[in-house]
């Protein structure tokens, strides 16, 4: 059975392998999300009809699909904050249903918008994120002065409440909440919304690396260049079910063809 | 032009609320000013029938009632002002449209006045209907009257658009001081307790004592005739449209017009800077240990935070929370001395212990009334409903310190409430228990009808808040309605108190024990916006 550990936070000495340089077998690694058969209904209209999915330690993982096709009601109900009708989520080999407590220590979770609590000051707010993961002191000091400085968040502005950050910002504050805790799955749904461009680098940077320690980054994206360009595996959503899943290490002409693949999965449903 | 002031009619008085809703908002709204006007009318025109042979005293009651309109249409329009020329989306619209400067500035003073003439009418005009009809005045004084909001307008406006960027600013200043706000706001809130205080006393004399000219000896006339011979801006408004006197005209246009230009200027001036330079107010700093904390104080922190922090939670809950205790003082005894005079009293001795019951009543609905500014317990994370969903804390213990803060710093305030009257011997000590007994259990029945509420909020809208209301009010209603009952058949007040413990048994636990069976599910529908 996994647990969750308080083990260290990615080296952040340690240079960042590129996407090429590792390609271990499926049947190596272990499996930290697993989807089975996930059904999910909004009154009478089907969003999604058995979707299964896995995937694994160490891997940079994009899921993606055009809007309103079920790709954030998969995420919703990985990350427990929607109930699915049919199937079984684990992550890190806690049932989300059963285990539910055990499944949220397991990850850490950036939304599109920046879902901080903005009465409070950003020191407050890590704080209370830190108090939630139950993190020790000296994690917590060690883990958020580090990514401030990884995603330049200027540590003084954290005295400040968040209503009064950018919306760059407060996205910044968000990421650096989401891996306070060292979590072994690291989701993101559409992480890059509102940054600037060297953050966006830098956070590209993180998710690579943050993968090649082991651990695994779930993301959503609509920019298709970003997701292959830096993910290791890629699945397509269409019709409530996986319509395309793409080991990008093993087939590296699909990093070049991926916007194309997306528009034809697409077209063939019109 | 025309359409930027449907805009800012719009931005003041739109709502996401169903048509129906907003119907009964209206229809609300309508019935609260008809009430106020017929309550100002009632007392203006009693008063008048009473002083008229005191010589100067009806034209100095009229510039009195005229001055208090007066200051209160310059309050609202300093905050109208502010939410016309400072709200942040509306700069933000204006700015990438292309409308001219003077364009908006205008269009916003035509908007500030049509709400400011028609506000200042209807309380203004029943007035001159009474005072004319009195002193039979002619047809040229009521069609003068129409006039007066629109003169008065001057005045009022120049003084609101002087104070409306201080007002504006300080109310920026005061979001990143809270604890200042906080402090200023229990200072006001003080304030009007005690403003209501008095008001309470006047109409208990008139209703225990049932004679309104006790109140006015020939000092206090006297008094009210000098302020009404130099209530600026009133007095000379009184000169123009009740004493005719043209040449005060020339006098009221200089000084109204001259702190007009003088607030526009300002106005004009502070709305330019507000566009184009982001005004910076700096929040107070403080050396702070950061250092991560337990998960249940971690919780604790958060609710305080969102209850403590947020200004709309200031005035309706935390505010209010402390003033209680002298606020239901006043409350009980002034109903009291109701009872205990006058032709009350005769119903009192048919009901024994009527007044005991109608206490704990006040007690329990003063309770209530200020719990609810705090229990939006969902309401109140907006865009964070996701955080509760994905944090590594079980729903149970998330919801029981949401309701548990608001329902303890309620709690807290009724024990003082409560040993405050005791104390005073306002209360008996059996009185002063079942209070506490029958407002605890009261608070618990409608905190958890406000969670099931809050837990039922789909698709953004607003909660409904009906079942809440309907047993915050009927629960108590039933018990007094029980009590009245049994005291009429001879029961004692011990066993009034008992029954009225078992009415709220009877109708709120079921209410307790189908929320709890239910929030699971509902905390798992709860719509994670993003």
């Amino acid at each position: 059975m996994a647990t969750h550990s308080n083990y260290e936070l990615y080296n952040p000495t340690a240079k960042a392998a590129e996407p090429e340089e590792k390609v271990t077998p499926a049947a190596e690694r272990e499996v930290m999300i697993s989807i089975k058969g996930l059904h999910k209904a909004y009154g009478k209209k089907q969003v999604l009809k058995g979707l299964d999915l896995d995937v694994y330690s160490g891997e940079l993982f994009g899921f993606i699909g055009r809007n309103g096709i079920g790709k954030s009601t998969t995420m919703d109900c990985v990350i427990g904050s929607k109930k699915f009708d049919k199937g079984k989520i684990t992550l890190n080999g806690f049932d989300v249903r059963q285990d539910p407590i055990e499944a949220k220590f397991s990850f850490g979770y950036v939304a599109s918008e920046p879902s901080c609590y903005e009465v409070m000051t950003g020191y407050d707010y890590l704080e209370f994120v830190a108090s939630i993961y139950k993190i020790t002191e000296g994690d917590f000091v060690r883990n958020f002065r580090y990514l401030c400085k990884r995603l330049n968040l200027d540590e003084r502005e954290l005295d400040n409440p968040a209503s009064n950050y950018s919306h760059g910002m407060k996205q910044k504050l968000c990421l650096v909440a989401s891996l306070l805790h060292n979590p072994k799955i690291w989701i993101l749904d559409e992480p890059t919304v509102g940054l600037d461009i060297m953050t966006v680098e830098e956070l590209k940077k993180m998710m690579r690396e943050y993968a090649n320690h082991g651990n695994t980054v779930f993301v959503t994206s609509h920019n298709i260049d970003l997701v292959a360009k830096l993910c290791d595996r890629v699945a397509i959503v269409n019709d409530g079910k996986i319509a395309s899943l793409y080991d990008l290490n093993r087939e590296p002409n699909r990093r070049i063809q991926l916007s194309k693949i997306f528009m034809d999965i697409y077209k063939q449903k019109e | 032009m025309l359409t930027l002031i449907i805009k800012d009619f719009k931005l003041m008085f739109a709502s996401d609320r169903s048509a129906a809703k907003r119907a009964l908002g209206i229809l609300l709204r309508i019935l609260f000013i008809g009430i106020l006007v017929s309550v100002e009318t009632f007392l203006f025109t009693a008063i008048l029938g009473k002083i008229e042979n005191y010589r100067g005293a009806p034209r100095a009651f009229m510039v009195l009632f005229l001055f208090a309109v007066t200051v209160f249409m310059t309050v609202s329009c300093v905050f109208r002002a502010k939410k016309i020329f400072f709200d942040e989306k509306d700069i933000q619209q204006l700015a990438i449209h292309p409308v001219s400067n003077s364009m908006q500035v205008l269009s916003k003073l035509v908007f500030l006045f049509l709400v400011h003439y028609a506000t200042s009418f209807i309380f203004v005009y029943p007035l001159f209907i009474a005072y004319g009809t009195m002193f039979s005045k002619s047809m040229m004084f009521y069609y003068l009257g129409i006039f007066y909001p629109a003169a008065a307008f001057i005045f009022e406006a120049g003084i609101a658009l002087i104070f409306v960027y201080p007002v504006w600013y300080l109310l920026q200043y005061l979001k990143k001081h809270v604890l200042l706000e906080f402090i200023i706001s229990v200072v006001l809130l003080f304030g009007m307790a005690w403003a209501y205080s008095a008001i309470l006393n006047v109409f208990v004399g008139l209703i225990a004592n049932n004679e309104i000219s006790t109140l006015f000896s020939a000092d206090s006339i006297n008094a009210i005739v000098n302020f009404g011979n130099n209530a600026i801006p009133t007095n000379f408004l009184a000169d123009i449209f009740i004493n005719g006197k043209r040449a005060t005209v020339i006098r009221y246009l200089c000084l109204s017009g001259g702190l007009f230009m003088l607030g526009l200027a300002i106005t004009i001036y502070t709305f330019h800077r507000v566009r184009n330079v982001a005004v910076n107010i700096k929040p107070a700093r403080g050396k702070k240990e950061h250092k991560p904390t337990t998960v249940n104080r971690a919780l604790i922190k958060k609710e305080l935070a969102l209850i403590t922090r947020n200004p709309d939670y200031i005035y309706s809950f935390s505010g209010l929370l402390i003033v209680q205790p002298f606020l239901l003082y006043l409350i009980v005894m002034a109903m009291n001395a109701i009872f205990s005079s006058g032709t009350f009293l005769y119903y009192t001795t048919l009901f024994p212990n009527f007044v005991s019951v109608v206490d704990v009543f006040l007690v329990m609905m003063v309770t209530v009334i200020i719990n609810a500014g705090a229990n939006q317990y969902i309401s109140m994370e907006e865009r964070t409903i996701k955080n509760l969903k994905t944090i590594p804390v079980s729903y149970k213990r998330q919801l029981f310190i949401k309701v548990m803060i608001p329902m303890s710093l309620s709690e807290l305030s009724l024990i003082i409430s409560d040993l405050v009257l005791l104390i005073t011997g306002v209360f008996s000590p059996l009185t002063a228990l079942f209070a506490l007994l029958l407002s605890t259990a009261l608070l618990i029945v409608f905190d958890f009808i406000s969670l099931s509420e809050e837990l039922k909020i789909r698709h953004g809208r607003p909660r409904s808040s009906i079942r809440s209301s309907l047993f915050s009010y009927l629960l108590p209603i039933a018990y007094v309605a029980v009590s009245i009952y049994l005291s009429y058949v001879g029961f004692e007040l011990w066993k009034l108190y008992l029954a009225g413990v078992g009415v709220i048994l009877v109708l709120g636990l079921p209410q307790i024990i189908i929320v709890a069976r239910k929030m699971g599910d509902w905390f798992m529908e709860l719509e994670a916006i993003n």
